[in-house]
């Protein structure tokens, strides 16, 4: 075995390959350490309570080592944890409504007016208690995509890459998931 | 104006320590699973591999 010191001096992405290579279960343990907050608190954000959060936390962690594999390195892998996690996250809060996938047009007029430094002022000034009910009133796909760009602070071209859409594809989501959390706020909330 | 966004989770919940254990254990099962699986499966390479070099040459 590795010494600890040098164990802990290895990147994520180092970290990541080394475990991968022979599925070692002990490095394993220090990536879990590594990320355990992390991932348990963006759980908690999707769930009920903190029972559910623990479960949430332990099927992403399972899901993890089986399928490290398919992190490529084409991003940091903390950036490819948040949305390995929300994306667990999403189909876990919507696995009851069997919502039929919906093929959102994109139309093609809105995406010649979206800048690539969208105005977010109307976000930033956002009661934070209020924000986290608005949060609860869009759909977990559009909370994600947010939490990504504005908590998570991934640029749109580290969302592409991380949920396999194109920019153009991201940028509508993040303009429309916007939209409409700016008019849950300030429409449906006392 | 500060970002609300950063502070949506705060304040942090502590990892229950309990969970580590059930992670690591979880862990340990999908090695031993994953490990059979490979034993029954081909690996392709290595039948691409073997069929060129039994290949009749003519």
């Amino acid at each position: 075995m590795e010494p600890i010191e040098r164990i802990k001096k290895l990147t994520d992405e180092e970290l990541v390959s080394a475990i991968v290579k022979d599925n070692d279960t002990l490095l394993f343990e220090v990536l879990y350490d590594r990320y355990a907050s992390l991932v348990y608190n963006k759980c908690y954000g999707f769930a009920k309570d903190g029972d559910e959060a623990k479960d949430l936390t332990q099927d992403v962690f399972l899901k993890l080592f089986v399928k490290l594999a398919s992190f490529k390195g084409k991003s940091k892998f903390s950036t490819w944890l948040y949305a390995f996690t929300y994306n667990h996250c999403v189909n876990y809060v919507t696995r009851n409504t069997a919502k039929k996938i919906e093929k959102q047009s994109v139309d093609y007029t809105d995406i010649e007016n979206i800048s690539e430094d969208p105005d977010d002022s109307g976000l930033i000034d956002m009661r934070l208690d209020k924000l986290k009910e608005a949060l609860e009133l869009v759909s977990p796909e559009e909370k994600m995509i947010l939490l990504l760009k504005y908590k998570d602070n991934l640029s749109i071209k580290e969302i592409e890459s991380v949920l396999d859409i194109g920019q153009s594809a991201v940028k509508m989501r993040i303009k429309r998931a916007k939209d409409k959390l700016i008019t849950v706020y300030h429409n449906e909330l006392v | 104006m500060e970002n609300p966004f950063k502070d949506i989770d705060k304040p942090l919940q502590s990892v229950p320590p309990e969970l580590k254990s059930k992670v690591m254990n979880d862990i340990a099962i999908a090695k031993l699973l994953m490990e059979l699986a490979e034993l029954f499966s081909y690996n392709l390479g290595d039948v691409i591999e073997t069929v060129i070099s039994k290949r009749d040459k003519k």
